[in-house]
């Protein structure tokens, strides 16, 4: 063998000594993006809404609980001297959410995440709360009982946070501007979205009761009530006395917060503009008075259930009213409809509403997420359903959905971080540049 | 073609073909030079002080005094770009879709050891020989708490990391019979093991209930980032038998069978729990909401499970120069099930964490991390050219099956992505009563995919660790003997 030969075998062997020695380094940088790029700011406690919440059950303060994220980039001046102009999101929890419900789900770091990563851009969102004492309103507005939503979501509480000072730097336009919701939550996007066509230019909901009788018309909340009175165990049994709200009964209380929002014992304002001195302040007298329009004859009287009304607004003499907020079941004891208040509740679903309007998405975004496994309320095959009729109607979809994995269904509230990373990153991308 | 021919020529294509047959595991890849340098075929040949791991009946064959020493030096060289994700689509903090390496180490693997002979039953050669048998040792940095999880905690760099050494401390006989012609040799050995196994968890949140949709337990809250680390020791027994049978001037066959006992490992464990910061709920002494990371620390004990192996060698001398050996190996890996971690004497829980049933229960539970391999198979072939007086020229090859070739159990302790081949040369220098070695080997490693998360225990933790892997080795041996 030739001394090349060996020589060259020997610097083989050297450079597969050095090849083998080097070192490759780490290529994960856990801290390539600064990490906090917002703030939440708890508002929950200092505002009240007059008169939306006047007589808000259980509500003697009238305020809105709320939780926001605030970007810092809201608060960084830019080379013009002005701070950076940022669209809003308005996030609506599900029954029985309160204005921590997102942020319990990790929204505010995963806003700090999205905005870090440039995947959205900085926005300001707030989080109202849905009512916890009866699982919630709809976010609908037609008993002063339940809070004036209509007139809350789509007016007041946006000039309160974007003209009240409370987002400086929103921007003050449709097109910057969005709403969405889980459950319930995203009933009340869709409902505001459509009552208020010149407010949001997105929407976005995540399974939620959007048609309340199914694409058949059967089916939805029709084929539910059994599984209520199953929950209580009253099938059969006298509603008034028996039917209640106790906090693990969720469909019961779903009921419960419909009734109060679509088929609530018809409730008047009284006002007079008596000007009484109590305690150091001036007070005005309200009385809220109630009637009821629907025919006595065509409902059992066994549908209507009463809660006291020990939670008048502190303005009203309450203990003039005395009054004991009812509202009526849309089906009876065996859970068959009672038409003339099942109807109610139809007049308020989506389909209906979008009936009467039907180009009112025409210049808005809409993403809809639904999962097979979320059965609650029959929300699954309602959200379905509400695609189907949006669809069916060439307004555009994005669809997005999840079923979770083994023994981890995405059921219900299980996967919101999920649903929400999506949800910000198709608000982002409908506010545009 | 002449026999000598015939036979390098059947020697090589076994070698290079012999994928199906091929031992991997945490074996070490050998001792010395000249052994490694020839692909590991040394069995037949057996004539120096690393007989001792080899063959020990080599030993009866050395009829001069030596004391010799080698020291390997290794880098694995790994890369996972890791596709781990619950129910393959939600984020688990797993750094997925980027290529991770393994720390950057330069692994050492030292032994050393002496040969004489002593005038007991007519004359046996004899030696005492510290060398490793078993070692894994790789370190890796693949996880970070997902912020809507916790971003006020970090978990220490060597998340999944494992630093196995089982090493041995033979005495070895051995003597000729038949005339010379054949040798038995014995080493006893005692066998120390040092382990430190440091894993990551994802348990099952023990609040999660579908029904009831507790908030502490939703994504990404449903599963409890658990980091173990275990650090203890161990001793035990082994046998290494030897024999080697000249069958004519030119034709040696070796075999050898070696039997490590299991080995009960005994330490203690920190057990850390990085647990959720849910900052809205307003709970004192919640330990699953309040973000802080709660520490254990316990005793453990282990069972390390060692593999019995067989081995065949021939070794052939084609001229004055050349020598061409090759060797079978057959390892029983099956027998090794991984590790259960048992835990007592456990001291570090505070508050609810210890005082919960359901707390202290989650808190203080076993781990396991089970592997299912099979036995496997190893072909080394070796050549060796004394080019003068001075310098010897060695190469060779060998073929490893995979122990973990059925199935997808992969995790990043235990990188063996299939069937391996090793290439190795280098040269002795021999100078008056030294011999100074140097060789290299390189040690490719097919690609692997794993995509199913396995619970193969079903114990609520996913055993293995899904990705795409990638993987090398090099290896530096430097040794010298002394001979006297």
């Amino acid at each position: 063998m030739k001394l090349y030969k060996i020589v060259s075998l020997i610097a083989l062997s050297v450079l597969l000594l050095v090849i083998g020695c080097t070192d490759r380094g780490v290529n994960y940088d856990k801290n390539s993006y600064e990490l906090k790029q917002g703030t939440s700011f708890i508002v929950g406690g200092s505002h009240a809404f007059t008169p939306q919440l006047e007589f808000q059950i259980s509500n003697k303060f009238q305020q809105l609980p709320m939780n926001a994220y605030l970007p810092k980039a809201a608060f960084a001046i830019e080379d013009g001297g002005d701070y950076q102009p940022v669209p809003t999101l308005f996030l609506l929890p599900p029954q029985d959410g309160d204005d921590d419900f997102y942020f319990n789900h990790g929204l505010l770091k995963l806003a700090d995440e999205l905005i870090s990563t440039g995947e959205i851009q900085p926005m300001n969102i707030l989080c109202i709360s849905n009512d916890k004492i009866f699982g919630g309103y709809f976010y609908a507005g037609s008993s002063p009982a339940a809070g004036s939503y209509d007139s809350l979501i789509g007016d007041e509480l946006i000039r309160w946070a974007e003209e009240g000072g409370f987002f400086p730097t929103a921007i003050r336009t449709k097109a910057k501007r969005g709403i969405g919701g889980f459950g319930m939550g995203a009933y009340g996007a869709f409902r505001a979205a459509m009552l208020h066509p010149d407010k949001f230019s997105s929407v976005s909901g995540v399974s939620g009761p959007m048609d309340f009788d199914g694409a058949d018309g059967a089916s939805g909340f029709m084929t539910l009530f059994d599984d209520v009175l199953n929950e209580q165990g009253i099938t059969g049994l006298n509603l008034p006395n028996t039917f209640s709200y106790h906090d693990t009964w969720h469909l019961s209380r779903l009921f419960i917060s419909g009734g109060f929002a679509f088929s609530a014992q018809d409730t008047l304002f009284n006002y007079t503009d008596t000007i009484v001195q109590k305690f150091t302040g001036q007070v005005k007298e309200y009385y809220l008075l109630s009637s009821d329009t629907l025919d006595p004859i065509s409902f059992p009287s066994s549908n209507a259930i009463s809660f006291p009304g020990d939670a008048v607004p502190p303005n009203a003499f309450q203990n003039d009213v005395n009054f004991a907020y009812r509202f009526h079941l849309p089906f009876d004891n065996v859970g068959a409809p009672v038409t003339n208040v099942w109807n109610r509740w139809l007049d308020n679903n989506l389909p209906t509403l979008f009936a009467a309007n039907p180009n009112v998405f025409d210049e808005v975004n809409i993403w809809i997420a639904n999962s097979s496994e979320s059965t609650f309320g029959n929300y699954n095959e309602q959200t379905d359903s509400w695609v189907s009729i949006l669809k069916a109607a060439d307004v555009p979809v994005s669809e997005f959905n999840l079923i979770g994995y083994d023994g981890h269904p995405a059921n219900r509230d299980q996967y919101v971080y999920d649903y929400l990373r999506e949800m910000l990153i198709f608000h982002s991308e409908s506010f545009g540049n | 073609m002449g026999f000598s021919k015939f036979l390098v020529l059947l020697l090589a294509i076994i070698a290079i073909f012999s994928v199906s047959v091929g031992a991997s595991g945490f074996e070490i890849s050998g001792v010395g030079t000249k052994a490694m340098g020839m692909g590991g075929a040394f069995r037949a040949i057996a004539d120096d002080w690393t007989a001792a791991y080899y063959n020990p009946a080599g030993y009866a064959k050395i009829f001069d005094s030596q004391l010799g020493s080698s020291n390997g030096f290794l880098q694995y060289r790994y890369d996972i770009d890791p596709e781990y994700l619950w129910g393959g689509q939600y984020e688990s903090g797993i750094y997925n879709d980027q290529v991770n390496y393994n720390n950057h180490e330069i692994l050492s693997n030292p032994s050393g050891g002496f040969v004489t002979r002593l005038p007991f039953f007519g004359e046996i050669g004899t030696g005492l020989s510290i060398f490793q048998l078993f070692d894994q040792n790789n370190t890796w940095n693949l996880y970070d708490l997902p912020m809507a999880y916790n971003d006020g905690l970090f978990l220490p760099n060597d998340q999944y990391s494992v630093n196995l050494d089982v090493v041995a401390f033979q005495l070895t006989a051995a003597k000729e019979f038949m005339d010379d012609k054949l040798s038995l040799g014995l080493g006893l050995q005692l066998l120390r093991a040092d382990l430190i196994y440091t894993n990551i968890y994802f348990r099952d949140n023990p609040y999660y209930d579908p029904t009831t949709n507790n908030p502490i337990a939703v994504r990404p809250f449903d599963k409890i980032t658990q980091w173990n680390k275990n650090d203890g020791n161990g001793y035990g027994f082994g046998l290494n038998l030897g024999v080697l049978y000249d069958v004519n001037e030119k034709l040696r066959i070796g075999l050898n069978t070696r039997m490590p006992f299991d080995i009960t490992i005994e330490g203690r464990a920190a057990l850390e729990f990085y647990m959720p910061e849910i900052p809205y709920m307003d709970v004192i002494d919640a330990p699953f909401i309040e973000g802080n990371k709660i520490v254990d620390s316990a005793d453990f004990e282990v069972e390390l499970q060692l593999p019995t192996s067989f081995a065949f060698g021939l070794a052939y001398q084609l001229n004055d120069k050349f020598l061409v050996s090759f060797d079978a190996e057959y390892t029983m890996w099956s027998k090794y099930e991984g590790f259960n971690f048992l835990y007592t004497n456990h001291s570090g829980l505070r508050g609810t964490a210890d005082t919960v049933a359901l707390n202290n229960e989650f808190f203080t539970s076993d781990v396991s991390n089970p592997i299912e391999w099979e036995n496997s198979g190893k072909l080394a072939l070796g050549l060796l050219y004394d080019y003068n007086e001075y310098f010897t020229i060695i190469g060779g090859g060998s073929a490893d099956q995979s122990p973990a070739r059925l199935n997808s159990l992969l995790t990043p302790q235990f990188i063996d992505t299939g069937d391996k081949y090793t290439f190795s040369g280098g040269f002795i220098w021999h100078y008056r009563q030294y011999d100074l070695g140097f060789v290299t080997s390189y040690t490719t490693y097919p690609d692997l995919t794993t995509s199913d998360l396995v619970d193969s225990n079903s114990d609520g933790v996913f055993d293995n660790f899904n990705g795409f892997y990638t993987a090398e080795s090099f290896e530096t041996v430097f040794s010298f003997i002394y001979r006297f």
